[in-house]
């Protein structure tokens, strides 16, 4: 006699691995177009996307320019292109300086406790609690407009993800007997924290690295809408959609949809990623 | 004994998903009403796989085939609710690590209340408490205890609360999977007394599920001896562990009795290693600043130790055997006496001079898998205390490191350093761990409980890597135990500690034979020994 038991949860995880598989898709096309972009606007191949002076001003998508042209006669085409180069540049900046600082930072916290580990949690948690557009606004009108400084904008948002989720972790892993059995062998807090620390700890982080970046590709869009972060010259989906808005009335659509297209796909592949890698990390 | 078996098997044969053969390869046992049976064997023998499938609780996808009847019905053919009241009724489970199997936010007394009412609906609150009262009072728990939390109970405590469970519904049928391991013998022998006497009680079958053949033999008539999923051999507990006829039941024995009645001639005389003096480790506990309250874990314990010497610490728990060690190893607070290793005080050094003879200690623990890093190689893990100290370059720490695992009898080293300790079975870990804290060519080296977790034919086999390793380096053993029988086969000399005072020292053999000190007496009794009889004598 044989009982077959009900099957495992094949179609989850495969659901998972395919949004994985979906997310990295979307995400290296868009590192492609951004890397390749330059190099078929040198070669003639896609116009300018900052020169419009010679073309029709909001012209419909036609074979001359794919997209149309905003009300300024620059090509949407390759402005939505070249804005992906533009938005993955400053968004992996932004969350890499997060996690450069957001990772030590929490597992000396956790690892160290004591006052500076309840001096930083309280700094931490007092961040959290702003809205992230409205203090990256704030920090972005203090710093100016400028690729570094919206990416600095945009990290002092995610250090304290990072530092929550690392500290914590910390706590609990300090108490493990391999860490009593490390310290018994003589070894230094800083050679705990870099050997047995950080590699228990850093497994959360591919998860939250993807998830916040699709975030940030949002808040990156948001400051460009309100008129901060990046410069006026730089191609960016926000700005954009800001100056198509006024347009959108008047039924000239293309400005509009293809920025927005291109940042909710980003955004998707990236929540993709996050997602898939999360259910991989935690079955494995 | 009753017409119908309580659990019949027939060729039963399990197989995991994915496990390229079956766990169970065609196993047959039968065990009637109120019969006390123990399954042995090797690890990985499947002996915990009957438990499983006896209760249907093997993971989807496994195959389960043969004839399987427990009290009359067949588990596999009952489906949801129907399943559930068989498995409370029917059978009751007593599992190895109790905390990790009782919900820590509901009170012990939930905990009875909840199984009482998922099986006895009908029955009125007042009186299910009464009966929870009257189980926890049958186990030794106080009525008090009731709306307590399990985390404020200790090991053997919680253990009592899992029988209490498991007899709720007078279960015709009790499986305890290694109940005892992680308890100290004392404790050990208290839970097992408890256990036998309430399934003599309520007449349930007992099956015990353990590594141990002296426990299996002093609580069960009938031992049955598993190897790679078949039944070896099945007899008379007291028969088998006279006469075992099987290969494999005969290894089994002779490695228990090895182990058992193994006797280390005293040292050779050698330079002093070791002397503790009066050495106090008491921890504040509040009280007022000038009427302090103290734990006084170890207090004034004084101890010498010379080298190639084994000197077994043994108590039960709580007695300060681990504070010692800790203290030791420089992790437990201090407060008072003289440490000298070599001549030189431990206590007092500081700076370079310090870690320099702090190297010259060094620990194995009782869990080999916690105490190494689940995130780096074997090779890694063992070269990494040379890098601490700055001893030797990357390259040259490998070297060392593929030399000690070749000492500790993992050959070819290549085909273990780059595996990760949780690919590795419980003695293989437990070598790596002895690598390690060997890997600094320390002089004297603490082992705390190192062997407690590992079934006897691994202990005796980490027993035997250990004193080889002494003779060929000169180290003075530390050995901390609570189980009786191994500390008198392996140390030169046994103390034993109680209330953080020694209480009873000499030559391990003697202590066994004529102990003085009401604790030293306790163990002994508590320790499960192996029937000795003429047909044993004779062998």
């Amino acid at each position: 006699m044989v009982v077959d038991a009900p099957r495992p949860t094949k179609p989850a995880t495969n659901l998972s691995a395919r949004l994985a598989r979906w997310g990295l898709v979307i995400v290296a096309a868009y590192a492609a177009v951004a890397l390749v972009m330059p190099l078929l606007v040198h070669l003639g191949l896609l116009s300018d996307p900052t020169a419009g002076v010679d073309n029709p001003v909001n012209a419909a998508p036609s074979w001359g320019h794919w997209c149309g042209t905003d009300r300024l006669g620059r090509d949407v085409c390759s402005r939505t292109l070249a804005g992906s180069g533009v938005a993955l540049q400053v968004v992996v900046l932004a969350v890499l300086i997060a996690l450069l600082i957001g990772v030590p930072l929490g597992m000396v916290s956790g690892y160290l406790g004591g006052g500076l580990d309840r001096l930083l949690v309280l700094l931490m948690d007092t961040l959290y609690t702003l809205p992230v557009l409205l203090l990256s606004v704030v920090l972005a009108f203090l710093l100016g407009r400028g690729l570094p400084n919206a990416a600095a904008a945009l990290c002092v948002v995610y250090i304290p993800q990072y530092f929550r989720v690392v500290r914590n972790q910390s706590v609990q892993i300090k108490a493990e007997l391999y860490i009593e059995a490390a310290r018994s062998l003589g070894a230094g807090p800083l050679w705990i924290l870099r050997r047995y620390l950080l590699r228990n700890v850093i497994t959360s982080v591919p998860v939250l690295l993807t998830l916040n970046a699709a975030d940030a590709v949002l808040v990156l869009g948001g400051l460009g809408f309100l008129g901060l972060g990046l410069p006026e010259t730089v191609p960016e989906w926000g700005g954009d959609l800001q100056l198509a808005l006024t347009a959108l009335p008047t039924g000239i659509w293309w400005t509009a949809l293809y920025p927005g297209l291109a940042l909710f796909v980003l955004v998707l592949g990236l929540a993709f990623l996050g997602e898939g890698l999360e259910r991989w990390l935690s079955d494995g | 004994m009753g017409a119908e078996p309580v659990l019949q098997l027939r060729d039963l044969v399990v197989r995991y998903p994915g496990a390229p053969a079956p766990t169970l390869a065609g196993l047959s046992l039968e065990l009637g009403r109120g019969q006390r049976l123990a399954l042995v064997g090797p690890s990985g023998c499947g002996k915990s796989t009957v438990a499983r499938a006896v209760l249907q609780l093997l993971p989807p996808g496994s195959q389960c085939q043969g004839g399987l009847q427990l009290a009359g019905v067949d588990p596999r053919n009952l489906q949801g609710a129907a399943l559930q009241r068989l498995r409370g009724t029917a059978v009751g489970l007593v599992f190895q690590d109790p905390m990790t199997r009782l919900n820590p936010l509901l009170t012990i007394g939930e905990h009875l209340r909840d199984t009482l009412q998922a099986h006895r609906p009908d029955q009125a609150d007042p009186i299910r408490r009464q009966r929870a009262t009257a189980l926890l009072a049958r186990v030794g728990i106080p009525p008090e205890r009731y709306g307590s939390y399990p985390h404020e109970f200790s090991g053997g405590m919680r253990q009592r609360v899992a029988i209490a469970l498991a007899m709720a519904l007078n279960p015709s049928l009790v499986i305890a999977d290694e109940p005892t391991t992680s308890l100290d013998v004392a404790v050990a022998a208290q839970v097992m007394a408890e256990l036998s006497d309430l399934c003599r009680e309520s007449g349930s079958a007992l099956l015990l599920i353990s590594h141990n053949l002296a426990l299996a033999g002093q609580w069960c008539d009938q031992i049955a001896v598993l190897d790679q999923g078949r039944l070896v051999e099945q007899a008379p507990a007291r028969q088998l562990l006279l006469t075992p006829r099987s290969p494999l039941a005969q290894r089994l024995v002779a490695r228990a009795r090895e182990l058992e009645a193994s006797c280390s001639p005293a040292p050779p005389p050698a330079a002093q290693l070791l002397a503790i003096d009066n050495l106090r480790c008491w921890h504040r506990l509040g009280g007022p600043p000038w009427q302090p309250r103290w734990l006084k874990a170890v207090d004034g314990v004084s101890l010498r130790l010379q080298a190639g010497e084994t000197v077994g610490l043994v108590g039960a728990s709580g007695c300060g055997k681990s504070t010692l060690c800790l203290a030791l190893m420089g992790l437990a607070e201090v407060r008072g006496g003289t440490v000298r290793l070599q001549g030189q005080d431990l206590l007092t050094g500081r700076g370079a001079g310090r870690r320099l003879l702090r190297r010259r200690i060094q620990m194995v623990f009782q869990d080999p898998l916690a105490c190494l890093n689940p995130q780096m190689r074997v090779g890694e893990a063992i070269a990494d205390p040379l890098l601490i100290h700055g001893l030797a370059s990357p390259a040259a720490a490998r070297q060392r490191a593929r030399e000690l695992l070749e000492a500790v009898g993992l050959s070819p080293a290549e085909a273990f350093e780059g595996r990760r300790p949780r690919q590795l079975s419980g003695g293989q870990q437990q070598r790596v761990a002895i690598a390690r804290a060997l890997i600094l060519e320390p002089r004297l080296l603490l082992c705390d409980e190192s062997v407690s977790m590992l079934d006897a034919e691994v202990q005796a086999e980490i027993l035997a890597l250990l004193r080889q390793l002494q003779q060929k380096l000169g180290l003075g053993l530390l050995f901390v135990t609570h189980d009786l029988a191994v500390a008198s086969g392996f140390c030169h000399r046994v103390i034993v500690l109680d209330g953080g005072r020694i209480v009873e020292e000499g030559p391990g053999a003697a202590l066994l034979a004529d102990p003085q000190a009401a604790i030293t007496r306790q163990l002994v009794a508590a320790c499960p020994r192996l029937p000795v009889g003429r047909h044993a004598q004779s062998n």
